[in-house]
This record gives structure tokens, C-alpha cells and sequence, in this order.
């Protein structure tokens, strides 16, 4: 297919180079070495030409990762399998990590890593362009700064409260502030700016809004995501 | 992340072709991919591509949100998806949280 002539964005193409830089920069639970790893093993499984079934996990299987020794070997099977089989994820297996020693709110930032690296390789993927590789790796430590979170009902995860007041994608990857601003800048980029989402007839001049819905509707189907 | 707008036979079509780039390239069968491509540049230009694009990967992005922080509707949601969710077989999903 001749790419010449496809151009992406400003404000899309923005948006991914910010979240691209920030999947291998420190956050708040995790150092820079170690969000770049997570990023690169969701990378991976999503690349992933033979991938594991949802109840084998990578570790345990000796699949080849592309970092090694960097991650616990909880957190590289839970990126795996929130990145290949997020649909198949449970309450109880989410209690199971924390068993396994993942910290919640460090949990949650996982989530958003590859949450960043499904929207990047997703585009890429769809469209047929060449994916850029992940930036070099930004060294330095976990900030340790979180927000005061709460519990809530409408997701696992505890959330920035006050909790289920709005809808659960919204209120999920609030525990980490960072990155969820990060999603919600590709949310706008990718689909609907925040503040238009009422709007039914909101378009860029291309998808009509029931475009819109029917890929997003497609899409989740095909990832057989209730939500 | 369904919409209780769409409606199975509310499609124009642009959302035929539309239907076809989103199932073909979210599947292995990397030719189909391309040809998906190649049929919505040639039917409606680049930046509908680069549009295209864009959603479905919002909707990667959204739906390992959703299901990896455990999201759930709210009650009312649920119960206005009720036709919806019955129709599509929905609530069989593993993701279903209800």
C-alpha cells in the first residue's frame, strides 16, 4: 500500500509522541527502566504471532520477552495478559496480583502503560504505517507521589474520590495522575475531544459520530469487552 | 464499549466499508488488512484512513481500561442496554461485570 500520501495529525501525532516518551519515563510507582520494560513487554505481546492462552503464563511457559530481569515475574505475566487478554480478566484474578505482591495503585499504572502502547500499536496496526520503536529509555526513580485514593464499586481499582460518580473508564487510571491525563490527551486525539462527547453530530470532517460508534462498537466486540 | 446508538441495521454504505476495515484489520489475514485499506483511501481518501485508524485505536486503548481496572456500568446504563446486551449475546462475554 503506497503511504506517500497519509498524513497523520498534528494533534494526533502529538499525542501518541507524548505517550510514546512517557511509557519509558519514571512515573509514580515505577522507575523509567521499568515502565520501558512493562511498555516493551506489552509490545511484545502484542506482537506476539503465537500468543499464550490467558491461563499460561509467559514466565512460566519460558517465553522469550524482549527485557529480562528488570520486572518481577508477576508484572511481566499480569502486562501480558492485560495487553493480549484484557477481556478475560476477573475480580478474583485482580485480587490475585495484589496477593502476588503488585501494589494497587502501581497496579494501576501498569494498566495505563499498556493502555498508551495498545493506542500507539493500534493505530500503526490499522493503518498499515510503520510503527516508530519505543523511545530510549528516560533513567530515574519512582516519584512516590500519589493521590489519596479511595475504594470504589464501579471498578477493582481504588480511584481518586469521591468514587463512582463518573463512569468507570473515567474514574479507573485516576490513581495515576500522570498517565491518565496521557489517555485522555490520546482519547481526544483518537476520537472525541472531552467537552464534545455529548454532542451526537460531533465530527472532523470525516467519521460522522455513528461512524464513529460503529468502529467502536466493532472494535470492542472484537476484543469481546462488555463495557 | 458498546453504544445503545448503533443499531444492527442503521448502517449506510460507508459504514459497510467501514465494518470491513475494522474486521479485517484487527485480523491475522494480513492481505484482507491491506486490501481494507486500500478500498477506504480509494472510496474516500487518505485522512479517512488516518481517522479510522484513530478510533480503533482508541478502542484498543479503551477496552484494556475498561477491562483491566474492572470498570462496570452503572445500574440505569445497564438496564437501558438491556435489549442491547440480550440481542448480541453480550452478558456471555468473560468481561461481563453486571
Amino acid at each position: 500500500m503506497p503511504t506517500g500520501d497519509i498524513v497523520i495529525r498534528p494533534d494526533l501525532m502529538a499525542a501518541q509522541t507524548a505517550a510514546w516518551a512517557h511509557v519509558t519515563s519514571p512515573g509514580a510507582s515505577w522507575s523509567g527502566a521499568e515502565r520501558a520494560a512493562i511498555a516493551a513487554t506489552a509490545l511484545a505481546a502484542l506482537d506476539d504471532p503465537d500468543p499464550l492462552p490467558p491461563w499460561v503464563t509467559p514466565t512460566t511457559a519460558a517465553r522469550e520477552l524482549p527485557i529480562e530481569g528488570v520486572l518481577p515475574a508477576a508484572v511481566v505475566d499480569a502486562t501480558y495478559r492485560i495487553a493480549r487478554h484484557a477481556a478475560t480478566l476477573t475480580e478474583d484474578w485482580y485480587a490475585s496480583q495484589l496477593e502476588l505482591g503488585i501494589d494497587p495503585i502501581a497496579y494501576v499504572e501498569m494498566v495505563a502503560i499498556v493502555c498508551s502502547v495498545a493506542a500507539v500499536d493500534g493505530f500503526f496496526r490499522a493503518s498499515g504505517l510503520p510503527r516508530p520503536p519505543l523511545p530510549p529509555t528516560t533513567e530515574g526513580d519512582a516519584s512516590g507521589v500519589h493521590p489519596d485514593v479511595e475504594p470504589a464499586t464501579l471498578n477493582w481499582v481504588p480511584v481518586v474520590g469521591p468514587a463512582d460518580v463518573k463512569a468507570a473508564v473515567v474514574q479507573g487510571l485516576t490513581a495515576a495522575a500522570d498517565d491518565c491525563d496521557i489517555i485522555w490527551r490520546l482519547a481526544s486525539a483518537q476520537y472525541i475531544p472531552a467537552d464534545e462527547m455529548g454532542e451526537m453530530r460531533w465530527s472532523r470532517g470525516t467519521l460522522a459520530r455513528s461512524d464513529m460508534e460503529l468502529i467502536a462498537a466493532r472494535l470492542s466486540a472484537a476484543r469481546e469487552c462488555f463495557y | 464499549m458498546f453504544r445503545a446508538s448503533i443499531s444492527a441495521g442503521d448502517t449506510s454504505p460507508d459504514q459497510a466499508l467501514l465494518e470491513e476495515f475494522v474486521d479485517a484489520v484487527v485480523g491475522d489475514d494480513t492481505d484482507r488488512a491491506d486490501e481494507a485499506r486500500a478500498t477506504l483511501i480509494d472510496r474516500l481518501g487518505p485522512e479517512w484512513l488516518v481517522d479510522a485508524s484513530a478510533v480503533v485505536a482508541n478502542f484498543e486503548m479503551m477496552t484494556r481500561l475498561a477491562d483491566g481496572t474492572g470498570a462496570r456500568m452503572i445500574p440505569q446504563r445497564l438496564e437501558a442496554a438491556a435489549t442491547l446486551i440480550d440481542e448480541f449475546g453480550l452478558a456471555a462475554f468473560p468481561s461481563a461485570r453486571m
